[in-house]
């Protein structure tokens, strides 16, 4: 029986041509969408749970709030850890991670191997705990990964740097040299594999923090914080109690104290506005959103479920085709199911057999998917930035992958079958059409809720580009175009005040500037608290940067100065002066700030000058006070190129590098380039939304174009007859689609509140931001009522040029 | 065999109540070859509706072997019509996407017949009625005359009591009218219970009783 089912399954599959691939082109669009999307969703979600025992592993969190700002902190005092591990019984293991930029060592480094002067540069270190190692279980290659960090002046590497460095020799007691620091040599102790692309941490050298003090006090100060504090806690531990008592004891015992005896007058109220808490590891990945510093490749689950829906959207688009393709051809199968009712069939045999048609189609559409996936892969790959594999070696996907194609098959098939397996014998035989007539309703909502995703979508996808035009071209107050960055400077270190004036003296260069600090997120940052002269532990603070800069800084980068003066040179150093932007001015209430006086931290400043604000973080964060300080922070140095020859220029700045830096190569990059990267996560949103609006439409009216082919042969005779009584083919046209354009006009009307709802929501992210115009919704609209009307028009007009005769005639 | 007594069937057309089926008794014995003849529109084609189970009556009484089918549940009522009657269309109604021996396969696989038994079924059918060389051919290749063989071999294939056939040579030309009446002359020879509806006086001829219906009544016995 299932044999025979399947055997005029295919034959029905082959005798409909068009149907069929209608229904697998679209379906198996759908599927691929469907895969690589949840390939991502899969990879998004699986962070860190790839590490043993990751259920009892969390990261240290303090939500806090100051006036009229509320952040969740995830830096920590030195002493964290060891204190909580001594507090509290269910601490079994607390490590710590500083890979703050600012500390020698971590973030980026030149490094020379075993003494060889040839300098290299390379990115991720970190400062780590032995500890780290046992709570994450690194897998080690070489060492043991047991001590590996427990003496000073070790580090251990990744598989690939050691490869990269020793070749096939061993990593092993290997020395290695951070920044030309011939008093502290590493040694290698450990060689560890990869971590993992979906690993929070991402770090290629691990720095031990054994005996380390990077300043005085540095590590037992407890309002110096930046340290990741991880915690193993005990099988079982009721976190919620747990994170009370915490809160309690360390805030109340050790953190209050300590910032009232160092003269933090406002810390009186520490209890209310601080706690303590603890993050799965899991869980870091996806919603750490409310963390404002936080380094590396967070996401945020609100793009990942955005993204999920958008999958299982595509896969029902395509669904609603075949549903309505096999309801809308129903009465050329009225006729066999009569038929098969006579000779015996009883009506569960009439569904099981429309099912296992519906499941072959699906599971051939599955395959097409599939392997649409298998040569799409490497495109998704780039657009999301990620590794993606379709997880062949896991049996568990193909029994996830059979079981959605034979899901999709019965969910799409059912109501099909149970629809026509309805029909009476008699009346199947009868009459053609009235069938139809009822079933016409759902068919209709199912094409409104097609246009209504695919407008929504074709809207998100214009929003998000007007978005990002405005981002990438809105005024963001310096210049950065022919603007390039020199990364790696602090290895000349006392010769860098000559490289800088060497390179003004290049022709084709305009002028250049050396500080660390850029209005490049990447870039140095810092935390400062600010109030009016004198007022400092009186008023509550504003928090806000303190940047040291040349003073070629503002010129360099085409900051404007509204006021005062720029600084001029090395007179301006120490001399407790201090250059302000026009936010910093505002939050202090200063009305005309030159001459002046700001307190910072206890520390008295005068303004000698007010810039213009400048968006020097990501547009999704409004601007924020900042003053610069003269002062030399030697890792970049920036330079202004004129319109001239780039590449001239460049091979002079080349050539007076390799006399300054023999060793090392230069490392450079044009800051509207790293511009652009600051909003790569938005730009890959915005290309996978794109493509995948263009699919749902694109699938959409695919199902729309069948489906209108089926209700103008339906209507065929009715076309003859209207044509033989002189009606035009424009006229016809109109007849015919106006039942369609009907059913967009109420899926606009549906679309465009969900969609401006949607939209304006996501905007909100940002601090600068469009406001939707109506345009989008205008052009949304006529796009889909123009690709409505081309595909039925294009159906009409090719039936409606039929000789009419022939169409009466078959009647 | 089978006793319809005083059946009525009607439509309400604007209010006023057209009769199909108008007070109708009939009775027809095993063993009978009864033919049905009157006008288009006199319900012939509603009486073997109604006498296959396929169409519902408004009043009266119906016995088919004794059991009373106007009292029975429809599912009880198909599983009677599925196990003792074949149906012969006029148009042949055949599915176009199986082959001529799948037709003729396909009311036994509904009844769960084995394989075995169903291939030798299927080639006795097939030779009883010379179309072996047709049986891999698809419906839309043979001739109208060849069509209704298939069709009445599929009825025939579960051995029914009873074949109902609606008009089964109106769509062939005289000559392959004539073999298919043989047939059915044969058919009831062999003991199967035959009624047929049809316009044709030289039809009804073959059969053992004609009777005549006008407007849902019989006019003349």
């Amino acid at each position: 029986m299932f044999k025979n089912h399947i055997k005029i399954a295919w034959r029905n599959i082959l005798k409909n041509k068009g149907f069929s691939i209608v229904n697998l082109i679209g379906l198996g669009i759908g599927v691929c969408a469907c895969l690589l999307i949840s390939l991502y969703v899969v990879h998004e979600s699986s962070y860190d749970s790839f590490v043993p025992n990751s259920e009892n592993i969390y990261r240290l969190q303090s939500p806090y709030s100051m006036s009229d700002f509320d952040d969740v902190g995830v830096h920590f005092s030195a002493n964290m850890a060891s204190t909580m591990q001594s507090e509290f019984s269910e601490v079994l293991k607390a490590g710590r991670i500083n890979d703050v930029q600012s500390f020698p060592g971590a973030g980026e480094n030149e490094i020379q191997i075993n003494s060889v002067p040839r300098q290299f540069h390379e990115e991720k270190f970190a400062y780590a705990d032995q500890e780290i190692l046992d709570i994450f279980s690194i897998p080690f290659i070489e060492g043991d990964a047991k001590t590996a960090l427990y003496q000073p002046n070790t580090l251990v590497l990744t598989e690939s740097m050691a490869k990269k460095y020793f070749k096939d020799e061993s990593a092993m007691g290997q020395t290695i040299i951070l920044n030309g620091n011939n008093d502290r040599p590493y040694t290698v102790a450990g060689v560890m594999k990869d971590f993992p692309e979906n690993s929070h941490m991402d770090y290629n050298f691990l720095l031990t923090l054994k005996d380390m003090e990077f300043s005085e006090g540095e590590q037992t100060r407890w309002f110096l914080s930046n340290y990741y504090t991880y915690l193993e806690l005990s099988e079982g531990t009721n976190t919620e109690e747990f994170e009370k008592r915490l809160s309690q004891t360390m805030i109340r015992k050790y953190l209050k104290p300590a910032y009232l005896k160092a003269g933090f007058d406002m810390a009186v109220n520490l209890e209310e506005n601080m706690s303590l808490r603890v993050q799965p590891i899991e869980e870091i990945h996806l919603y750490s959103s409310d963390v404002s510093y936080e380094v590396g490749k967070r996401n945020d689950i609100q793009v990942v479920i955005t993204f999920a829906i958008i999958a299982i959207f595509i896969l029902l688009i395509a669904s609603i085709n075949f549903i309505n393709l096999s309801t809308a051809k129903s009465a050329k199968r009225a006729k066999e199911v009569g038929l098969r009712k006579v000779v015996g069939s009883n009506r569960r045999h009439l569904i099981f057999q429309f099912l296992s048609e519906s499941v072959l189609v699906s599971i051939f559409a599955f395959f097409i998917g599939f392997f649409l996936s298998v040569v799409l892969l490497p495109f998704f790959r780039t657009a999301t930035g990620l590794e993606l594999s379709i997880p062949l070696n896991e049996p568990l996907f193909y029994l996830v992958f059979v079981g959605m194609a034979v899901l999709v098959g019965v969910l799409s098939g059912i109501y099909p079958a149970l629809f026509l397996s309805g029909f009476k014998p008699i009346d199947a035989f009868r009459s053609k059409s009235e069938q139809s007539r009822t079933i016409f309703n759902l068919r209709s909502a199912l094409v409104v809720f097609q246009f209504v995703i695919s407008i929504v979508l074709i809207v998100g996808t214009l929003v998000i580009n007007q978005q990002m035009d405005f981002i990438l071209n809105s005024k963001v107050g310096f210049e950065k175009d022919q603007v390039l960055q020199i990364y790696g400077t602090t290895t000349i270190s006392d010769q860098i005040s000559s490289f800088k004036e060497e390179l003004k003296g290049v022709d084709g260069i305009t002028s250049a500037s050396i500080s660390s600090f850029l209005p490049i997120e990447g870039t140095r940052r810092n935390g400062n608290s600010f109030s009016k002269a004198g007022k400092w532990n009186i008023d509550p603070a504003i928090g806000g940067q303190a940047w040291y800069i040349d003073e070629d800084y503002l010129q360099t980068l085409g900051i404007t100065l509204l006021e005062g003066r720029n600084f001029r040179g090395k007179s301006d150093s120490g001399n407790n002066t201090t250059i302000i932007n026009q936010e910093m001015a505002k939050q202090l209430g200063l009305e005309n700030p030159v001459g002046k006086q700001i307190s910072r931290f206890n520390d008295l400043y005068e303004v000698i000058g007010v810039v213009e604000d400048f968006k020097y973080q990501s547009m999704k964060n409004k601007v924020e006070p900042l003053s610069f300080y003269y002062g030399l922070t030697p890792s970049i140095v920036s330079v202004k190129l004129n319109s001239g020859s780039v590449e001239r220029t460049m091979t002079k700045i080349e050539d007076l590098w390799k006399e300054f830096a023999p060793n090392q190569e230069l490392r450079y990059e044009f800051m509207d380039e790293s511009f652009a990267q600051m909003y790569r996560n938005v730009e890959r949103v915005k290309t996978v939304f794109s493509i995948f609006a263009i699919l749902a439409i694109f699938i959409a009216s695919l199902g729309l174009f069948a489906l209108s082919a089926f209700m103008i042969e339906k209507r065929r005779k009715e076309i003859g007859v209207r044509k033989v009584l002189g009606a035009s083919t424009a006229s016809m046209v109109k007849l015919l689609s106006s039942d369609f354009m009907k059913l967009v006009f109420i899926a606009l009307l549906v679309a465009i509140p969900l969609a401006y709802y949607f939209m304006n929501s996501w905007l909100q992210e940002f601090a600068y931001r469009i406001n939707i115009n109506i345009w989008v919704f205008v052009l949304s609209g006529m796009a889909v009522l123009g690709i409505t009307f081309l595909t039925v028009a294009f159906q009409t007009i090719r039936s409606s040029v039929l000789n009419p005769i022939k169409s009466l005639r078959s009647e | 065999m089978l006793t319809l007594d005083h059946i009525y069937k009607w439509v309400n057309n604007g209010g006023r109540r057209v009769f199909l089926l108008n007070d109708l008794n009939l009775k027809v014995e095993q063993g009978e070859f009864l033919s049905i003849m009157g006008p288009s529109g006199s319900g012939k084609s509603t009486l073997l509706n109604v006498i296959a189970m396929l169409d519902e009556f408004d009043e009266g009484e119906y016995y088919f072997d004794g059991e009373a089918i106007h009292e029975l549940k429809p599912k009880k009522r198909t599983a009677i019509f599925n196990e003792n009657i074949g149906f012969i269309f006029q148009a042949y109604h055949l599915l176009d996407d199986l082959t001529v021996y799948e037709n003729i396969e396909t009311p036994l696989l509904y009844k769960k017949v084995n394989r075995s038994e169903r291939q030798s079924r299927v080639a006795d059918m097939l030779d009883r009625f010379n179309i072996v060389g047709k049986k891999d051919l698809f419906p839309h290749q043979l001739s109208g005359g060849q069509q209704q063989l298939v069709g009445i071999a599929r009825a025939l294939i579960i051995n029914p009591k009873l074949i109902l056939a609606d008009e089964p040579t109106g769509n062939l030309n005289s000559k392959q009218s004539e073999e298919i009446m043989e047939l059915f002359a044969e058919l009831n020879k062999e003991g199967t219970t035959i009624i047929q509806a049809t316009h044709s006086e030289s039809n009804a001829a073959y059969g053992t009783r004609t009777i005549h219906l006008l407007d849902g009544s019989i006019v003349k016995n």
